[in-house]
């Protein structure tokens, strides 16, 4: 899996290129702390998903709950791809309630859950 | 005390043999599912759902199958699932070869169940071939041989057990994925087992900073409606449960006392999870908002613990519904002859108030008329409530065809669809299951004569593929069943050559084409140039007119050289009771089916003097051919001065009959009559009136055919010796 971040001001957009898989999550992790540090906007960008693990469900949902915490965006550009949301619904993470400090409603997995799959 | 026996009272083999006995329509019914489920298959070899439907008829056969006892076709089966089971888990595909193979593994499950239900032998050759290749395909299926013969008992207890709603909290140990177990696959097992909600719950997954990827932090709430049994739960955590939280609770089950509202409350569900305090839920109670939300907003409960006591009480509500209308739904299985006795009594008492009134009437008693009347009112209800619980969808046959069409054309190089409709026209059981066999012939005759070959087709411009269209429809007190095809319609040339041949008309004859196609139906009668299997040894159709005329019905023939050929069928609803039409000739009583009776008008003395002895009757400026039933039938006297023409319609044509007096409608309990009346031509049957008087029921089209057929001898052969 590849990550690439792209910087537009002081957005930044995280290219995640490949299987979401145990293997590559650390790198996610720390991609996403970078990025959380560095900006007050961050968006996903999925390409050529086919497998989504659960330790990467569990990132993506620290992930938020980080941005959340601090206030801050992160959300997924676009519609979720099919992988995401058939490994949410699988996982039982999909679904209509954010948790705790999702105060804007911005839970990822309302939005997989309720978004338009490729 | 208690009144029921006791287990000792019933020998196991006693059960066995009850089991059994209830078990046979229901294997009838699983076999033809699997039927039709692999058909639909074969047209789409990666359809999802007709894999769950091949694999889901299997499963019972070899469940209910095993509580039967049924060793062989549990062993046999059990294969075949095995196989199913990768092709469900996407390990394998449907091959057209699977499916050949299962098709006839199907037709030896069948052979099996016979072998019990009606005596003969198993090929046990054909049994071992078919398992050979089938462990071919999936060859670690005979280590798992073991296992499924004991699982008789427990497929007796599963058939037993009811449906239970469990809440289950699994917290997995954060060194799951190390261990090399994947939590979601755990999840999958339990949704296998039933009905199953999964909510994730997350608020301990921790924040970037100190989350550890190679943690689980999730844990679960799942609840599962299943009748596994809770060992069946636990057998899924079984390489876990060590090592993590499992917290297994019932929290509905079938019987039990549901309270008004027909389901938990958020606060008692939270509750009993250990979600929330009662202190916390007393406070939460003590605000005019919604439990669930004020908990959230004063974050004593995560909303997903909320969101998930939601879920708990959705599922639960669901299956509660689900479990209703299935009890709604219930029907029961009756054995047959119990209707037939219920359908005899009926008649005996439609025969029984029929005397009643007419008794009644000639007492002029006005309180007894009216009880009377009532007690005919009840009995015509009754009745119609009686035939309609024989009434079957003729659907029920039409799947058995789809597998003859599939197999005969493949046998005979030729590509057919066979589409059907009207599936769910009802018709009294005993006319379905006698229909079976002529429509089986009548079906063979298109796949055989009737469509061409894929190359003939095509030369005529034809699509390759032809089409059989197998359709059912009601018309008024009957039901017209048509088997259309597509193929090359009857050859007019060869019929008359062959009837030519076979000295059953004349070599100049002229007759209309309508004639000519239905000496297709005269018996010894085959055009087919070569003797095939499938038919051409001249007896069919003729089989096919009897079995149709038995039931009361009539077979109509059109055709189109180039275009096709279509067999209609008219069939009457029932055969127990109808509505008749009741006449009088001299001191003879005649009934005339009523759906048949159009009008009747008078005929005097003088009117039919006027036709100089040529019976035809001027309705409304239309001529009506009439038959005198009083010298067909040769009831002596003199007829009076006004008699009456009851006008029928066979198949489209107006034709009279010539009665004494009409009496009026007249429900109609039909007696067969006796062997030694079965060769009268032109009555089908008779029923015994009020009086206790027997009348004869007419059999028009017959009726009208042999008069059709004694004036075409006097016009051959000139004045009758």
């Amino acid at each position: 899996m590849g990550v690439a971040v792209k910087e537009s001001g002081d957005k930044r957009s995280i290219l995640l290129d490949g299987d979401l898989t145990l293997q590559h999550a650390e790198s996610l992790r720390k991609a996403f702390l970078k990025a959380l540090v560095e900006s007050d906007d961050v968006s996903l960008v999925f390409k050529n998903v086919r497998d989504v693990d659960l330790s990467c469900l569990q990132l993506l949902c620290s992930a938020h709950r980080s941005a959340a915490r601090l206030q801050k965006r992160l959300a997924i550009e676009g519609s979720a791809p099919k992988a995401l949301k058939d490994a949410a619904d699988e996982a039982g993470y999909c679904r209509l309630k954010g948790c705790k400090l999702d105060r804007d409603k911005s839970c990822l997995w309302i939005s997989v859950a309720g978004g338009n799959h490729e | 005390m208690n009144d029921h026996p006791t287990p000792e009272e019933y020998s196991p083999d006693q059960i066995i043999k009850e089991l059994r006995a209830t078990f046979q329509e229901e294997a009838d019914e699983l076999l033809a599912e699997l039927e039709s489920a692999l058909l639909e298959l074969e047209k789409d070899p990666g359809d999802k759902e007709q894999i769950g439907r091949v694999f889901r008829a299997m499963h019972t056969i070899k469940g209910s199958g095993g509580a039967c006892e049924f060793h062989d076709v549990v062993l046999f089966t059990h294969e075949l699932e095995t196989v199913f089971d990768k092709i469900r888990n996407n390990k394998m595909t449907a091959t057209p070869e699977i499916i050949d193979l299962t098709l006839s593994a199907r037709d030896q499950i069948k052979a099996m169940f016979d072998s019990y239900y009606k005596g003969g032998s198993v090929d046990e050759a054909k049994t071992r071939e078919i398992l050979a290749v089938l462990q071919k395909l999936a060859p670690e299926s005979g280590g798992r041989e073991k296992t499924a013969v004991p699982a008789t008992n427990s497929a007796r207890k599963s058939r037993e057990a009811s449906a239970v709603t469990y809440r289950i909290r699994f917290r997995p140990n954060p060194g799951i994925f190390s261990q090399g177990t994947n939590p979601v696959q755990l999840l999958n097992e339990l949704r296998q087992l039933g009905p199953c909600k999964v909510v994730a719950q997350t608020e301990t997954v921790p924040y970037l900073e100190d989350v550890d990827p190679q943690a689980c932090y999730t844990f679960w709430d799942v609840i599962l409606t299943t009748d596994r049994g809770l060992d069946a739960i636990q057998d899924v955590f079984i390489f876990v449960k060590d090592s993590s939280e499992l917290a297994v609770s019932v929290i509905d089950e079938e019987g039990l006392l549901e309270d008004a509202t027909g389901h938990k409350k958020l606060g008692e569900i939270l509750l009993e999870r250990g979600d929330l305090t009662t202190e916390d839920l007393k406070k939460a109670l003590q605000s005019q908002r919604k439990v669930g939300e004020t908990l959230v907003e004063t974050g004593v409960v995560s909303p997903a613990k909320v969101d998930s006591a939601l879920v708990e009480q959705q599922h639960v509500r669901e299956m509660r519904e689900h479990r209703h209308a299935v009890e709604a739904m219930s029907s029961i299985r009756v054995a047959t002859d119990k209707l037939d006795s219920l359908v005899n009594l009926v008649g005996e008492l439609v025969t029984v108030q029929a005397r009643l009134s007419q008794t009644v009437l000639s007492q002029g008693n006005a309180e007894l008329s009216s009880i009377a009347e009532e007690v005919e009112r009840l009995t015509a209800s009754l009745r119609d409530n009686a035939m309609n619980i024989r009434m079957l969808p003729i659907g029920t046959t039409f799947s058995k065809f789809k597998r003859i069409v599939r197999d005969l054309s493949a046998e005979l190089g030729k590509e057919i669809a066979l589409t059907t409709d009207g599936g769910e026209t009802e018709l009294d059981k005993t006319v379905i299951e006698r229909l079976s066999d002529p429509l089986v012939h009548i079906i063979r005759n298109s796949i055989d004569h009737g469509i061409e070959l894929p190359e003939a087709r095509a030369l005529a411009g034809k699509p390759k593929r032809g089409t059989i269209r197998l359709s059912a429809l009601h018309s008024g007190a009957h039901v017209l069943i048509r088997v259309e095809d597509d193929g090359a319609g009857l050859d007019t040339g060869a019929i008359r050559a062959k009837a030519v041949a076979k000295g059953l008309i004349q070599k100049d004859a002229d007759l209309p084409e309508q004639e000519l196609w239905e000496l297709i139906l005269a018996p010894g009668f085959s055009t087919a140039k070569v003797v095939t299997g499938v038919s051409g040894r001249g007896v069919g159709m003729d089989v096919v007119k009897r079995a149709i005329d038995a039931l009361r019905g009539s077979l109509s023939i059109t055709s189109s050289r180039g275009e096709g050929t279509a067999i209609t069928l008219t069939l009457p609803l029932t055969l127990a009771i109808i509505d008749g039409f009741l006449t009088r000739i001299g001191m003879e009583y005649f009934i005339f089916p009523l759906s048949l009776v159009e009008e009747c008008v008078e005929l005097t003395r003088e009117a039919s003097k006027a036709t100089h002895g040529r019976h035809l009757a001027h309705v409304r400026g239309q001529l009506v051919p009439y038959i005198r039933l009083r010298e067909h039938f040769m009831v002596s006297g003199t007829p009076p001065g006004f008699e009456q023409i009851v006008i029928t319609n066979v198949e489209g044509r107006r034709v009279g009959m010539v009665v004494d007096t009409v009496v009026g409608e007249h429900q109609t309990v039909i007696k067969s009559l006796g062997r030694f009346y079965r060769q009268v031509d032109g009555i089908s049957g008779a029923t015994i009136l009020g009086s206790g008087t027997v009348a004869l029921i007419l059999d028009i089209p017959r009726l009208v055919r042999l008069v059709e057929q004694h004036e075409a001898q006097l016009t051959r052969g000139g004045e009758p010796s």
